[in-house]
């Protein structure tokens, strides 16, 4: 009798310690992800010492500025439990549309960047409407807008064009001066938009609305709330930011062709997902995505730092990663589950 | 009329009127499309054999994807899948050059499907065992499998130089069929005739249709989803081969490259639920023709291939639209002679949308007819500058130091880093124009992309002759940083 009674005491522990440490909170993934980041960076500076000067730093910032702004975007789709795979597509539409219209017309690049803008949300409120309007999976519709998007991209030009546009060059040698070093306008645009998305995802109606629908979508809509409304919205806003992060990407680059992007969609999800955003929907803050970025722009530092290891191997490690924190997430999601299961049965066998 | 109506309910109705129209366009718009005759091989040419031959992959794919949708699943590594697939197959192939072998042929095609069939099962665990959306799960090995596929082959182009590596991509000598035709017709036949004499449709349909209603009913779903995903695995070995042995190598970076939509295209054509349950085996492997006969249609009216995923993406859309509950109710209202409010108002919103359909119409319309509103694009002559010897790289080192994954910059500022002989710019000049002319350097740009470096100069001639000033010259040179040393060495474009 005796050692029955300390046992279930001690599974009591055992829970109520859970609860307290609470692996399975949102916030966990982001504080794992965040000390991946500082330990990956810093445990590889004393190998690779140029990483320790601010500029390296800065650089990470500069050189994933796209992929930052499309996985915040991404993060807006995965938290209402759908998914966007056309973004890094319609980066590559951006860039060929905005080199053929600056090179070929006499646009101002102003009109170009709004004219893309608009494109972006269109087509993001297309894909919307299809997936929200007529039930369609999200993923067959951004799966198809991927393919007319890259196709577009080759019926506009299949060669590379090059953006000679003296205010796009402008833009790209124009730099921040910051301590230490410097930043460029992309870099600080991807911040910008990271810092305003924290705050749409958690101080508006609109991002509770997110949160809500993500969670359950039967149980928002018997709430009362504008399903179908706020996802449109997020699909839009989706279309948006990857029109934004096609324009940066087109001042980065500073050109325009068929396979630029290629598989950046595939990025932005795995930085939203390292990031600490649940793939099914409703868990996640947005601040995780630039630690998901950061951390393969980490990898991708280190591998060119190196100069000897492959370029493949940031792919293989992002993928790796990806599917560490997938598992995890799994794992959590049960033993939440579990430990729901439990405090059922008890609370039907006190009753 | 009922038997128009019974023929028309058929399953397989649809897709065969799709396969079969295209068929019937080609057969009045594309000269010889019937035609078939034996090329020097032995083997069957024509357009009809091209379209079989071609589908062949494609159909193998989609037989692994119909039951992995029909589960309530999604397989979207299929194309990496068989990228892994070449790669382990050339590998262990090799590419000596005279056709010698590292490894047994049949031990390489061996390998490369259960290497293929194992990553399909771990796409089974995630999916099953840890309970992990389908997308998601095979979203991994989608972002992964071409990486390995790199790592296999280090990065190269595996050339195989093996003869009866080459008769799986075209035909074995003596039979006039082509190999992949044949492969694709013997597995299907073989997958057709298990699902017919076992109950193994039943279950997968139970389980796509309702997990814990067909686990409550005795089925092992999950077992059985595990098994299907590593068969999707399978499915993607084999056709990595056949598509490896058609251009007789393994390309890390397209072979099989979007082959995921391919395939997935491929059941919706075929009629089959995107959503899962009920499925035809039938259907999806006309829908693989179906997709290969639009291919080959356009390659035959010399449409630009860049302009086949725009048609694929609109012809997926269509499909999952006609095939969405929702779309249909809403047709239906806005078509029926009910007179209750509702669909009064779904009639306004069908008038509605005609008439911004018809506004959008003669927009085009009226662009494309008036020449003055059609904005014409003024794209200079590009004429490239042979430059072999001109170029004279002095400072490889800083290259090195500049390297960065996918950097690109003026490089106008390091006109010590590539500088052109004046010497030879002087005689380039001459072979171009006979008038006193002088050439600019408008733009220097170097690209950095994983283990390459591209120098990109484009230059304007300055001149009275107007013809040769509004071109626009450039040259081009690469260099190449080799695996070992980390150095950077110069490749000639």
């Amino acid at each position: 009798m005796e050692t029955g009674a300390t046992i279930r005491g001690k599974e009591e522990i055992n829970m109520e310690n859970k609860r307290r440490f609470s692996l399975s909170s949102p916030t966990m993934p982001l504080v794992i992800t965040f000390v991946l980041f500082l330990a990956l960076y810093f445990g590889f500076s004393f190998r690779y010492t140029p990483m320790l000067k601010p500029q390296v730093f800065y650089n990470i910032f500069i050189d994933n500025a796209t992929i930052l702004i499309l996985a915040v975007g991404i993060t807006y789709v995965l938290l209402i439990g759908g998914i966007d795979i056309s973004v890094g597509s319609v980066v590559a539409l951006v860039c060929m549309a905005t080199a053929y219209l600056l090179e070929f017309t006499t646009l101002h690049p102003v009109v170009v960047m709004i004219l893309m803008l608009i494109m972006g949300a269109v087509f993001g409120l297309v894909q919307g409407t299809f997936i929200t309007y007529f039930d369609m999976q999200p993923f067959i519709v951004t799966l198809a807008g991927q393919y007319f998007a890259r196709g577009m991209t080759a019926v506009i030009n299949e060669e590379t064009i090059h953006i000679s546009n003296k205010v796009y060059q402008s833009i790209a040698r124009f730099q921040i001066k910051l301590p230490g070093g410097f930043i460029s306008p992309i870099g600080l645009l991807s911040i910008i938009v990271l810092i305003i998305s924290i705050f749409v995802l958690q101080y508006t109606k609109f991002g509770r609305n997110i949160y809500a629908i993500g969670g359950s979508e039967t149980s928002a809509l018997l709430m009362g709330l504008p399903v179908k409304r706020t996802k449109l919205a997020v699909y839009t806003l989706s279309g948006f930011l990857s029109a934004l992060a096609g324009v940066t990407f087109s001042i980065y680059m500073l050109s325009g062709y068929t396979l630029h992007a290629m598989g950046m969609e595939m990025d932005a999800i795995a930085s939203s997902v390292i990031g600490g955003t649940s793939l099914t929907g409703g868990v996640g803050y947005v601040l995780g995505s630039l630690f998901g970025t950061t951390i393969q722009g980490t990898i991708k530092t280190i591998i060119s730092l190196d100069g000897t290891i492959n370029s493949w191997y940031t792919r293989i490690i992002v993928a790796a990663l990806l599917c560490v924190f997938i598992v995890m997430q799994s794992i959590f999601t049960k033993s939440k589950e579990r430990v729901k299961r439990k405090e059922k049965s008890k609370a039907k066998t006190t009753n | 009329m009922s038997i128009i109506r019974k023929i028309t309910s058929r399953r397989l109705f649809w897709p065969f009127v799709g396969f079969f129209a295209i068929i019937v366009f080609n057969i009045f718009f594309t000269p010889n499309f019937l035609e078939i005759s034996l090329n020097n091989d032995g083997m069957l040419y024509g357009y009809l054999v091209d379209i079989f031959n071609r589908a062949a992959p494609l159909i193998i794919l989609a037989t692994g994807m119909t039951f992995v949708i029909a589960t309530g699943g999604i397989d979207i590594s299929v194309g990496s899948l068989c990228a892994i697939s070449a790669a382990v197959a050339c590998y262990m192939m090799g590419g000596d050059f005279n056709g010698v072998l590292r490894y047994p042929f049949w031990l390489a095609l061996l390998s490369a499907i259960l290497v293929c069939t194992a990553l399909g099962l771990f796409n089974g665990f995630l999916v099953t065992k840890l309970d992990i959306p389908p997308v998601v799960a095979t979203l991994i090995l989608l972002t992964a499998g071409r990486g390995i596929a790199q790592l296999i082959t280090s990065g190269q182009i595996i050339t195989v130089y093996y003869k009866p590596y080459y008769y799986i991509g075209t035909n074995f000598p003596g039979i006039v069929f082509p190999t992949a035709f044949l492969v694709a017709l013997v597995f299907v036949v073989i997958v057709f005739l298990f699902i017919k004499n076992t109950s193994l449709q039943l279950f997968i349909e139970a389980s796509g249709v309702n997990r814990k209603a067909s686990m409550f009913s005795g089925i092992k779903s999950s077992n059985i989803t595990w098994l299907i995903y590593g068969f999707s695995g399978l499915c993607a070995g084999i056709s990595g081969i056949l598509l490896s042995s058609m251009i007789r190598a393994a390309d890390a970076n397209n072979a099989g490259l979007n082959y995921e939509l391919d395939a997935i295209l491929a059941v919706a054509l075929g009629g089959n639920s995107l959503i899962g349950g009920k499925f035809s085996l039938m259907g999806s492997v006309l829908g693989a023709l179906t997709i290969q006969a639009l291919t080959t249609t356009m390659y035959a009216k010399d449409v630009s291939p860049a302009v086949l995923p725009v048609v694929k993406a609109i012809v997926v859309i269509i499909i999952c639209t006609f095939q969405s509950e929702t779309f249909r109710t809403i047709l239906k209202k806005a078509f029926s002679r009910d007179t209750s409010l509702a669909t009064k108002r779904m009639k306004r919103t069908r008038n509605l949308a005609f008439a911004g359909a018809l506004v959008i119409l003669i927009f085009f319309v009226v662009i494309s007819v008036n020449p003055r509103l059609n904005p014409t694009f003024s794209v200079p002559e590009r004429v490239m500058l042979d430059f072999e010897e001109a170029i004279n790289v002095r400072d490889f080192d800083k290259l090195k130091s500049l390297y960065h994954e996918n950097y690109v910059e003026e490089v106008n500022d390091y006109v010590d880093l590539i500088a052109v002989k004046d010497e030879k710019l002087m005689e380039m000049l001459s072979a171009i124009s006979d008038t006193p002319a002088q050439l600019k350097i408008t733009k220097t740009r170097l690209t950095i992309t994983g283990d390459t470096a591209r120098v990109h100069t484009n230059m304007k001639l300055i001149t009275d002759d107007e013809n040769l000033a509004n071109k626009e010259y450039f040259y081009e040179f690469k260099f190449q940083k080799s695996k070992q040393a980390g150095t950077w060495k110069l490749v000639l474009l």
